[in-house]
């Protein structure tokens, strides 16, 4: 009866989509009274996308997500995320305002190490913001992406996620880069450049005060400034950093990485976070 | 299989680049011993130092 056809990953983005009984995670949605308030709605989904256009109310709406948290440990802006990046039709003005809200207030989301979703197969919560913004950039008009990704990533409030999305999209025009499904893999070489220097530009004033060691991965900023400006410029800002004894204790926290330890019978799995 | 237990490590390499010559890690390791002598210190900063030193 059902000779001759097969579904791949593309029907199951649709599926989830369309809220089909044959997606394992909404299976249970059609045999109960009501979705569980941990769970997020098809009804808030609708609200958030509703949102359209109106930067402060997504920003706002954002925020909210982040400090409702899961059982999990994740909060309900990674669950929108997730939602939102099975989404091939969202509104272009909604998808353009909605990564402005993020570049916003991104920083938020960022740096709360409970927003990274756990288990042996984690997903950082630098990984959802990425996912999140190729997605939203996809949307765009590709005469509007590239302006757009530029005017955000100087303008927006969110240093932090500025800089991890530059260095993703460096990272993708390096010589040695794998192909990848993105919506920055076009993007022009001098788009490019400009992103880097924009980039150095913003790390140099917030590295006059104390914003570099408030971002959400110093490492991350200065990886990206030391692979893109004379490595002696950080090598300045990391003396002085150590002079501060409360600078240089938060550099030494920051540089913790947590991981986690699975044991089943006598083996031992380490997952590096 | 069981939830995953918690582990925490620093790689003092990470600093080495950053580090304005002729320091090294040698004398970033001296100066972060001399931290706890003036405070009391916090578990995440505690945690912190003592993976330094394994690490």
């Amino acid at each position: 009866m059902w000779g001759n056809v097969t579904y791949g990953t593309d029907s199951l983005r649709r599926w989830s989509a369309q809220t089909r009984v044959c997606v394992s995670e909404k299976f249970d949605r059609y045999f109960q009274f009501g979705v569980s308030p941990d769970e997020l709605s098809e009804q808030e989904l609708r609200a958030f996308i509703g949102l359209g256009a109106n930067v402060d109310a997504l920003a706002d709406a954002w925020i909210v997500a982040f400090d409702e948290r899961r059982p999990s440990g994740p909060c309900k802006a990674n669950d929108l995320i997730t939602a939102l990046t099975k989404l091939d039709d969202l509104p272009v003005p909604f998808a353009a305002a909605c990564m402005e809200a993020f570049f916003r207030v991104g920083d938020r989301f960022l740096s709360d190490p409970r927003n990274s979703v756990p288990g042996f197969f984690s997903v950082h919560a630098d990984v959802h913001a990425i996912w999140l913004i190729n997605h939203l950039a996809k949307a765009l008009p590709d005469d509007q992406r590239e302006t757009t990704i530029l005017r955000l990533i100087r303008e927006g409030e969110a240093i932090g996620l500025a800089c991890r999305i530059a260095y993703c999209i460096d990272r993708m025009h390096q010589a040695d880069a794998a192909q990848r499904d993105s919506a920055f893999q076009d993007f022009a070489p001098a788009t490019v450049e400009q992103l880097r220097n924009i980039v150095i530009a913003r790390l140099r004033e917030i590295a006059r005060g104390d914003g570099l060691i408030r971002l959400p991965d110093i490492y991350l900023a200065l990886l990206a400034w030391s692979n893109w400006a004379d490595i002696a410029e950080i090598q300045q800002w990391f003396q002085r950093a150590m002079d501060d004894d409360e600078v240089l204790l938060k550099l030494l926290v920051k540089s913790v990485r947590v991981g986690t330890s699975y044991t089943y019978g006598e083996r031992i799995t380490h997952r590096i976070g | 299989m069981e939830s995953g237990s918690r582990i925490a490590s620093v790689d003092p390499k990470l600093f080495e680049p950053y580090l304005l010559p002729p320091a090294d890690l040698e004398q970033l390791s001296a100066r972060l011993r001399e931290l706890p002598s003036g405070r009391i210190l916090d578990e995440a900063e505690a945690e912190a130092m003592r993976e330094f030193e394994k690490g």
